[in-house]
């Protein structure tokens, strides 16, 4: 893009040059003193503004390339700073999954269970056993077996 | 006047090409180093303030056979400081009352580093989550939170499960026992390399890391054949029965009938595995493979196994009742109420555990067959369990055997074995004769779950035929029907077994009135999924039927239902009609 940009630019400076020397030259032509001085003085400042564009054209370019590096430069530190966030997340998320696990853990489900929530095992066992009738898709036979 | 000017005009050009040749030379001297030279200054400015640290690994992870984690290890935040950040005596009593208040170091440690010269230095290494969010919160200039991999800090959520079997690691985050020791190899992983500023006293710090010169590779995960439920049930139903009988520990061993993983491996007393270090070094070891003791009646499985692969019938006869003299020694039955010279089956025999008749099998046997069968039913060996610190138990060969050796081996006098060793003897009985090598872990992946290593079964061997496996289940199954194994039976469930009472061996000699009850056996019989030994120490009173078998019942019920094994409803309506329910 930069490439371009030069490019172009050039071109445009050479099309102002060219058509200022050839102004310059048509006025040189007419052989009136007054005329000609007056004509000289405002050529003479029209040849002082090619390195003026000249230069603020390389002040363009250099500008422009100053802010492309600093975008480059602040990209690269938010993707940096992402990165440790990424990096800080997952670590956070070991973290999570550590806890998770500690709350799994089936001595602190039955002590939850048992103290907290006064849950207590089944004195009696209850069966119920349930026989799968294909005819007519229902439980056929169903027997409870207690005491 | 003329000359004059031209004069002045001739120095000022030359002053003119004076500075102009001057500020070239510093233009071009300016471009030398900055663009022509510019990498080797750089390179030498590195040098200078750029050092390499090491970048520890991750420890991998433990699981069980469903991923359940069982150890991990986690990166933890530590606490640094930046002594030249704080400029004026307030910052730095801020900051030393921030962190004194944060951290469990007192207020002098902390204001020596914060006052030190220098540009870092360490406060606290792997804090808590609450200590780290203290200091994060106030966000003080020059105090800042570095998250560090974790040499030496693993976690265990599950607390005392397993504790045995999984080990710990040391200061260094190194395998010191179990398996953390075991396959230290996988689970270490590769330490990476990082470039960082250097102080002035030449420490790499991480405040600022520059570049990433080579990451860290995080351990492989170890995958076990452990199953965290089974596991938990038979720790708390151990637990249980030695506090219940006064016991002094005890050991269970489930093991899958076809292909000999371990599906749990609980020892009593246990610990959380994070105080492994401070549990005394004769309880923290894993006895199930460490420690050989006497099976007592459990061995009686083998000799009628080695018979029935012999050609003998489980309905032929054997002298089983009285007293027994052999090499001038006496043998008699523990209590049976049988008659000098009853006949009884060998069916009968191990239904009833009688002394007297597995001696006189032994010795119809010969000494030879029966030596050749326990050996490839592993007695006298390693096993191969992935396992450090296996024994090869006591078995003398059978050369050194006289009468009275033959004898009492039969009921497991005499020869020693471990847990796993009488486990992977009769998960051989179990699949057909077939023994398998046991083993406790089942996969090795990476830290994305793919997996890296799979442990295969492996077969070692096959003691006896099908033939006689089958006939062996059925004696089992026969001791628990109507012998001294009744207390074992599940409900539901057709389960075979063997109890044992074993006076205990301590320095050699029989100590009077100590003894190992246990039992052996085998779920379901009809098509055999696990094997499970109960082993209580010392417990009063101390007879395997009593003490053993029900703890055998409720892990065994427990582990069919976890592996999806259906009770049969008639079996379970017989067998809680039996038990009153």
């Amino acid at each position: 893009m930069t490439i371009v940009v030069r490019a172009l630019l050039c071109f445009g400076w050479r099309r102002k040059f060219e058509s200022e020397v050839m102004e310059l030259g048509t006025e040189v032509s007419l052989d009136d003193t007054s005329r000609s001085r007056e004509k000289r003085r405002r050529g003479s400042g029209k040849v002082w503004t090619l390195p003026f564009l000249a230069f603020c054209g390389v002040a363009f370019l250099l500008l422009a390339y100053l802010c492309q590096s600093a975008h480059m430069v602040r990209i690269q530190y938010a993707i940096l700073a992402q990165r440790q966030e990424v990096k800080s997340l997952v670590a956070d998320r070991a973290d999570l999954e550590l806890k998770v696990q500690e709350l799994t853990s089936l001595e602190r489900v039955e002590r939850v269970a048992v103290e907290r929530l006064k849950m207590v095992a089944p004195k009696e066992r209850h069966v119920i056993e349930v026989v799968w009738s294909k005819a007519i898709e229902e439980p056929s036979e169903v027997a409870v077996v207690h005491p | 006047m003329k000359n004059t000017t031209m004069t002045n005009k001739s120095r000022v050009i030359t002053l003119f090409w004076l500075f102009a040749g001057f500020a070239g030379l510093l233009c071009g001297r300016l471009i030398k180093i900055q663009y022509v030279d510019h990498a080797y200054y750089l390179d030498r400015a590195d040098a200078q303030h750029l050092g390499e640290a090491e970048l520890p690994a991750l420890r991998g992870e433990i699981r069980d056979r469903n991923n359940v984690v069982l150890a991990t290890s986690i990166a933890r935040w530590s606490i640094a400081v930046n002594p030249e950040h704080l400029q004026n005596a307030d910052e730095v009593e801020e900051a030393v009352a921030l962190l004194t208040a944060a951290t469990s170091r007192s207020e002098k440690e902390i204001r020596d580093i914060v006052e030190s010269v220098g540009t870092f230095g360490w406060i606290a290494r792997k804090v808590s989550d609450e200590e780290a969010r203290a200091v994060k919160e106030h966000g003080l200039k020059g105090v800042f939170l570095v998250k560090e991999a974790t040499p030496g800090k693993r976690y265990y959520p599950k607390g005392h499960l397993a504790s045995h079997l999984i080990g710990a690691t040391g200061i260094d985050d190194q395998g010191l026992d179990g398996l953390e020791s075991s396959y230290e190899d996988q689970l270490s992983g590769t330490s990476g390399i990082l470039r960082a500023f250097m102080d002035r006293d030449g420490w790499a710090t991480l405040e600022h890391p520059t570049a990433l010169i080579k990451p860290a590779e995080p351990g492989h995960n170890v995958i076990l054949t452990i199953d965290e439920s089974i596991q938990y049930v038979a720790e708390k139903e151990l637990a249980r029965q030695v506090k219940e009988y006064h016991g002094t520990g005890g050991i269970i061993v489930v093991m899958d009938a076809r292909n000999g993983e371990v599906l749990a491996m609980a020892i009593n007393p246990d610990f959380p595995a994070e105080d492994f270090a401070e549990v005394k070094p004769e309880l923290r070891r894993n006895r199930s493979v460490t420690d050989p003791y006497e099976p007592g009646s459990t061995f009686k499985v083998f000799l009628a196994a080695a018979a029935l692969n012999s050609g003998i019938k489980p309905s032929d006869t054997f002298a089983s009742g009285g007293i027994m003299s052999v090499d001038g020694w006496t043998i008699h039955n523990a209590n049976d109420g049988l008659y000098a010279g009853a006949m009884e089956t060998l069916k009968d025999i191990i239904a009833y555990s009688f002394n007297v008749g597995t001696a006189n099998v032994a010795l119809s046997l010969g000494k030879e067959k029966y030596y050749k069968h326990l050996l490839e039913f592993g007695f006298g060996g390693k096993t191969g369990i992935d396992l450090v610190g296996e024994s090869e138990g006591i078995l003398s060969p059978a050369s050194e055997w006289a009468a009275i050796n033959t004898a009492t081996i039969s009921f497991g006098q005499g020869v020693a074995c471990t847990p796993v060793q009488l486990c992977s003897a009769m998960q051989a009985i179990a699949n057909g004769g077939v023994r398998m090598k046991p083993r406790v872990v089942k996969a090795v992946t990476d830290h994305e779950g793919n997996v890296i290593e799979r442990f295969e079964p492996e077969i070692l061997g096959q003691p006896i035929s099908a033939e006689a496996s089958k006939q062996m289940l059925d004696i089992l199954e026969n001791v628990c029907e109507n012998g001294t194994g009744k207390r074992a039976r599940v409900p539901g469930y057709r389960v075979g077994g063997k109890t044992g009472t074993a006076q205990l061996v301590e320095n050699g000699v029989y100590a009077s009135g100590k003894y190992i009850a246990s039992f052996l056996g085998v779920a379901p019989v009809d098509d055999p999924r696990i094997v499970v030994l109960i082993k209580i120490e010392k417990p009063t009173p101390y007879w395997g039927g009593l003490v053993a078998g029900p703890v055998f019942s409720r892990v065994t019920e427990k582990a069919l239902w976890k592996l999806g094994v259906k009770p049969d409803p008639k079996l379970l309506k017989r067998d809680l009609s039996d038990s009153g329910h």
